[in-house]
């Protein structure tokens, strides 16, 4: 009768597990993002889970800044996972008030005094560099 | 080709420094099996690696592979020295029967043919392990905390080839919760350091090795009071639970916590059997590996002292070693919180709200309890990823009532009424700057990701109590 009963959790076990295993690949939709990451480099994976125009934006600034500069982030909330992705990607150059850069995305037409246009992306994806 | 070479080196020197460790602890006799011994010399080498690179920083030595091969190298061969004639001395005790009977030792190995059941225990396993590392090696570092709080510091370690002088002040803006302790960073910086190039993708390695760890660490745990097929089972519980294989591909430092804390208890349990003194500084050395994982480690550390405190009332019996383990441990614990003082941060910035007057948070604290009672409840009856584990325990909790503090049961479930009370008391007095509800939800799965492994031994030994079978 005890074995029964622990036969019995086994197999509500093993259904739960199936399910939560099996549930997330169509309802996450997890079965195409790995067909579509395991077909990429490392550097089209990062680009996929981080958004590729957030990471080509993050590309073009670390090729156009001088290395060490100091930037500011603006159009992405602070403390997001998009601001942190930035920041890691970034480093060593360091984000700081009063920057050297100003790194704008998703904002157009974005102007602050003593800064002028550095490098263009888009319309909307932007460097801005102190010129005072 | 030279990528696979390069892991494997890692790997094995990782494994090669853990290993003197413990063969440094055990070379009077081995204790462990094959899988264990690998499983505890990884958790190790990682941990002891870490912490010369963090002595290395303080000396000003930059980080090499050559240089920390170099330094490590003594130990290994000291291990080498002792181990030989330990194993001399060990095969003339085995051939005079010498050896005393102890829960430590071996089990007899198990020679008969697996049953299908243990097969199906044996597959799933090996299929979730295997699926563990596909969905590492998928993605690369993604998630919040892997690149706010883990990646981005060993990145910054890596790049300076130390841990920059002035690390916890000028970083102190631009690094979230600079706090934290610094296994996981200085692995991750340990792990490019071998590799050569910051390599954040196959670095991810580290997180689906400390799940494997942890499930051989519970297979020979429970093997020692169960039988092959019991004890297949509940590693095969622990291994299918979702949020434990979701946290093992994910970058978060909680299942090595889990890890650590795991092991730091397991041995400390099989001390109040056996009573080896090296067992217990193994469980101690776990405890600091715990604190130096993630600054809930302080709070394991001083349970596992509480429950070798209360061990020794109830027996009657006071033993030296013991009472050294738990002060020893109430030490470390002292001088973590001093040390991470006089650097000027509190254990963790969550807990910095000094002005509030004790009594305020005392009062604050109280109010809080249903809501906390709530979200564990929603963690205890939550399939998604939990399973039916906390189901599990709750029924055993009260089919098992009589034998909970059996003399087996005690100390597993006295840690466990301790981990849920600790756990509960730091939500009391929370003052995370994005509120208590945050903090709650965000945190409270992966709290209780740190203590199932002792949840499952805890199910493993009441199992054997009402001596049912598989």
């Amino acid at each position: 009768m005890a074995r029964f009963a622990v036969r019995i959790i086994l197999v509500i076990w093993v259904i739960i597990w199936a399910i939560f295993l099996i549930r997330p690949l169509f309802k996450k939709d997890l079965i195409r993002d790995y067909s579509n990451l395991s077909k990429l480099s490392a550097e089209g994976k990062r680009a996929y889970v981080t958004g590729p125009r957030l990471y080509e934006f993050i590309r073009v600034c670390n090729q156009t800044m001088p290395k060490s500069s100091s930037y500011e982030v603006v159009g992405i909330e602070k403390d997001s996972l998009e601001h942190r992705r930035v920041r890691y990607y970034l480093y060593p150059n360091t984000e700081k008030k009063e920057p050297e850069f100003l790194l704008i995305y998703g904002t157009k037409d974005y102007k602050r005094e003593g800064y002028k246009i550095f490098k263009i992306l888009d319309l909307d994806r932007y460097i801005l560099r102190r010129v005072q | 080709m030279e990528t696979l070479f390069l892991i494997l080196f890692w790997i094995i020197f990782t494994l090669g420094v853990g290993y003197s460790v413990l063969k440094l602890l055990f070379f009077r006799a081995w204790p462990f099996f094959v899988g264990e011994a690998l499983a505890l010399s990884y958790g190790i080498g990682i941990a002891t690696i870490s912490i010369q690179m963090a002595l290395m920083s303080i000396c000003g030595i930059k980080f090499s592979a050559l240089s920390t091969v170099l330094l490590f190298l003594p130990l290994i061969l000291a291990a080498l020295f002792l181990g030989l004639p330990a194993r001399l001395r060990e095969n003339r005790h085995q051939a005079g029967g010498l050896h005393r009977k102890s829960v430590l030792q071996h089990p007899p190995r198990d020679a008969a043919k697996m049953t299908f059941l243990e097969k199906f225990f044996v597959g799933i396993i090996s299929f979730e392990v295997i699926y563990a590392f596909f969905r590492t090696l998928i993605k690369p570092m993604e998630s919040y905390d892997s690149i706010a709080m883990y990646a981005f510091k060993s990145k910054i370690f890596y790049l300076g080839r130390m841990v920059p002088k002035d690390f916890f002040k000028s970083f102190a803006d631009f690094v979230p919760h600079i706090e934290y302790p610094l296994l996981i960073p200085l692995a991750e910086a340990q792990f490019y350091t071998f590799f050569g190039s910051l390599n954040d993708h196959l670095v991810k390695i580290i997180f689906p090795l400390y799940y494997v760890a942890l499930l051989a660490i519970a297979y020979s745990i429970c093997r020692r009071s169960l039988n092959r097929r019991a004890a297949l089972f509940f590693t095969f519980l622990l291994a299918t639970i979702p949020q434990v294989t979701d946290f093992a591909t994910n970058g978060y430092a909680d299942i090595p916590f889990a890890f650590y804390c795991s092991a730091s208890f397991f041995y400390l349990y099989l001390w109040l059997k056996d009573k080896r003194r090296a067992v217990l500084a193994l469980s101690f050395i776990f405890s600091v590996f715990a604190i130096w994982t993630k600054a809930e480690g302080l709070l394991f550390t001083l349970i596992n002292a509480a429950v070798v405190s209360i061990c020794m009332v109830k027996e009657k019996r006071v033993s030296l070693i013991g009472a050294v383990y738990a002060l020893v441990s109430f030490l470390a614990v002292i001088a973590y919180v001093l040390g991470w003082r006089a650097i000027g941060f509190a254990v963790n910035s969550d807990f910095a709200g000094a002005h509030v007057p004790l009594t305020s948070k005392i009062i604050t604290g109280f109010k809080r309890i249903p809501a906390i009672f709530y979200e564990y409840q929603i963690q205890f009856f939550g399939p998604k990823k939990w399973n039916i584990i906390w189901i599990l325990f709750i029924a055993g909790f009260i089919v098992g009532f009589k034998r909970i503090f059996s003399k087996e049961l005690f100390p597993v479930t006295m840690a466990m009424l301790l981990v849920l009370s600790g756990y509960s008391m730091v939500y009391m007095l929370s003052s995370a700057p994005q509120g208590f509800g945050w903090h709650l939800s965000t945190s409270g799965s992966r709290l209780f990701l740190h203590f199932v492994p002792i949840a499952v031994l805890w199910l493993a030994l009441m199992f054997k109590e009402l001596k049912l079978e598989i």
